[in-house]
């Protein structure tokens, strides 16, 4: 039977139950966010005793379904000030789903501020064990720490920036070698994980029951189509672009596409770009020898293995991973086109407990004020340093984006819903402009990836600088993707989902051998429709509007070199994207 | 191998021969491994002289690129076709199947 685990800091104890007859089709991203909207009042303080962090393993989590280690991780953002969904990819979550746990509920805080804890789970239940020496500890101390305490156990935890309540905080995941690098970065949860004085958690599937699955026959058939699709398409494939060369293959395309923002997104076109792309990245690994690898993976059971173990000149590990995001986020976006630099401030991230997103995009309305020159990846460390030490400056700074642009009085400030833009420029690239804009979570590529046909012509082809269909574009892939990120699959599998039908076909099989149910199509739209209707009502409730579906202002007047275009969906455009 | 930024020359010709045609030269970048085609591998860009009236797709056969391997053509930051001509000081930037996220 599967359970849904709840862990109080309050009153320091943890309860396990049968998983709700209402919640059994659910998992990750969907449970997360249906959980976290009959639970929490959406006009709760982010940070305060009335919010909870809910954690769910996908559906197919846990099982032999390839690429399928995903955790989802919800609650109300203190970036946002609305729903949450991040998620990443991890043992951890296939540690979970094994133990037969969909759900994990952190809720309360602790009442002596200076306590720590640590939730330990294995088959035989959940304990909140004290951890108080571990206060203030960032991530490398902490999971050094966790690898003493807890050899055989897979970890998560947040920094000494999550216990201090900046909205920079994410999640931290280990990954298959026990790296603190897997990521639910964005939004600031481990802010709201680490105000409750839970330090982390630690799992432990020995004995544990396995995954319940109503019809194995018919998980492992789908599971053989999806990886005979992911075997088969070009960016998935052995030896495919993701593989090769990472997620950071992305660079020289988008920069060609004008879409690559540069400089707090004040140009598409970064002239340094070939220096920090996924293909540069590949040569040096394989000039440097020594540590360093591409066709790096996150967790046991991924086919793909897009991440990488970046090396220092000498061959030694620097940090696991330089990918497209962090990359772009604290090279282009800053004017940097020193690997080195970027990979050292990746690996602060990883260390201080940060989404790279968010802190790249940070810097980058930091430099934007004068703190520091574009350009400048030293200067930028720096600043990064300000945040792991928790001064002033730092705690402004991990704040995020709209709150730097605030505090320094920068108008030119990428965010959503206050959340940092990621790694392509809605002005050149429309489509995922509408997601941005529209996404109940703020601005997030991975919400509705329309960079797939508008780029990469995977999923068909449209133009990136044309307005027309892209509001439907941003809502198709926005309501598959609510289905893909409940599915427990990395997201990742949608370029081969897309292409081969009978990939999707494996994809929907796994999922009904795991549930017994029959789905079909019609249900990945039914369903997906179904957590963003949720999802928009929360933050409707939490007093969220329209006029937080908008672009910033300066994207309207400030045409976008190379294309010279501005952003230039309609509002009423913006306002049919999830419009059910 | 030719490192990041460093500058080859190649002249790609039609089937004439190139006989009293006129030359272009254009920008050539073959991403993500598709340089491995050419004789001496080089990120790019390339500066290609091409005869006036050739298509991007002409180009990448006079180069032995493989046309299967071919996914994405961008010309002056605009998504374009293997079919598209050549103008003088085009930026051409040639693709194989990539995504990531």
């Amino acid at each position: 039977m599967s359970k849904l685990m709840r862990v109080n800091l309050s009153t320091l104890t943890v309860t396990t139950q049968d998983l709700p007859a209402e919640y059994a089709e659910m998992g990750g991203r969907w449970l997360t966010s249906t959980i976290v909207a009959r639970e929490v009042d959406p006009t709760c303080h982010p940070l305060g005793p009335n919010n909870k962090v809910v954690f769910a393993p996908g559906i197919v989590t846990g099982t032999t379904a390839p690429c399928s280690g995903r955790i989802s991780v919800g609650g109300k953002s203190p970036l946002t000030m609305g729903i949450k969904e991040a998620n990443a990819g991890t043992p951890f979550s296939q540690k979970l789903a094994r133990l037969g746990i969909r759900a994990l509920v952190v809720e309360g805080e602790v009442t002596d501020r200076s306590k720590r804890y640590v939730l330990e789970i294995d088959k035989d239940g959940g304990r909140l064990v004290e951890a108080s020496d571990l206060a203030g500890k960032h991530m490398e101390e902490t999971f050094a720490e966790f690898g003493k305490r807890y050899p055989g156990h897979a970890w998560c935890g947040v920094s000494a920036a999550g216990e201090a309540g900046l909205p920079l905080a994410g999640v931290c995941f280990s990954d298959a070698e026990k790296r603190p690098s897997r990521y639910a970065g964005r939004g600031g949860l481990g802010a709201v994980m680490g105000r409750k004085g839970l330090k982390g958690i630690v799992v432990d599937d020995s004995g544990g029951p396995g995954v319940a699955v109503k019809d194995p026959d018919r998980l492992k058939e789908g599971s053989r189509k999806l990886a005979d699709a992911l075997g088969r398409h070009d960016v998935t494939k052995p030896g495919g672009a993701l593989n090769s060369f990472g997620t950071a293959v992305l660079i020289n395309i988008l920069n060609e596409a004008g879409g690559l923002p540069t400089r707090n997104f004040s140009s598409g076109v970064f002239e340094g770009a070939q220096k920090i792309s996924g293909e540069a990245i590949a040569e040096a690994v394989a000039e440097r020898g020594g540590k360093g690898m591409v066709g790096h993976r996150c967790h046991d059971g991924c086919v793909i293995q897009c991440s990488n173990v970046y090396p220092r000149p000498d061959g030694e590990e620097h940090v696991s991973c330089v990918e497209y995001e962090s990359d772009w986020a604290l090279g282009a976006n800053l004017g940097v086109d020193d690997l080195d630099d970027i990979a050292e401030m990746v690996r602060l991230c990883n260390d201080y407990g940060l989404d790279t997103i968010e802190a790249g995009v940070t810097l980058g309305v930091a430099m934007e004020a004068g703190l520091a020159d574009f350009g400048d990846g030293k200067r930028a460390i720096t600043l990064l340093q300000e945040i792991g030490r928790l001064t002033t400056l730092g705690r402004i700074l991990g704040n995020g984006a709209a709150f730097t642009g605030r505090a320094f009085g920068v108008t030119r400030v990428p965010a959503v819903k206050g959340q940092g833009m990621p790694a392509y420029e809605p002005r050149a690239v429309k489509g995922i402009g509408a997601t941005y804009m529209t996404s109940p979570m703020g601005a997030d590529h991975t919400a509705g990836y329309t960079i797939a046909s508008e780029i990469l012509g995977v999923g068909g082809k449209t133009d990136p600088l044309a307005t027309e269909g892209k509001v439907e574009l941003s809502r198709n892939f926005q309501t598959t993707t609510a289905w893909i990120d409940a599915s427990g699959f990395c997201l990742f599998t949608a370029f081969a989902l897309i292409d081969i039908p009978s990939g999707f076909e494996g994809a929907l099989e796994a999922c009904n051998g795991v549930l017994g149910t029959r789905w079909t199509m019609d249900d990945v739209t039914r369903i997906g429709s179904e957590i963003l209707k949720t999802e928009a009502e929360f933050n409707r409730k939490a007093g969220l509007s329209a006029a937080d579906d908008r672009p910033p202002e300066f994207m309207r007047l400030e045409k976008l070199p190379p294309h010279g275009h501005v952003y230039d969906l309609s509002d009423d455009e913006l306002d049919e994207v999830l419009n059910f | 191998m030719v490192k990041t930024g460093e500058t080859k020359v190649l002249k790609v010709s039609g089937p004439e021969g190139g006989k009293r045609l006129r030359f272009l030269t254009v920008t050539l970048s073959l991403y993500a491994g598709l340089d491995r085609h050419l004789s001496s591998p080089a990120r790019g860009p390339l500066t290609v002289e091409v005869q006036q009236g050739l298509r991007v797709a002409d180009v990448l056969e006079g180069l032995r690129v493989p046309r299967e391997e071919v996914k994405v053509v961008i010309v002056n930051h605009r998504l374009a076709g293997l079919d598209h001509v050549l103008a003088d000081g085009d930026r051409v930037a040639v693709f194989p199947t990539v995504a990531g996220g």
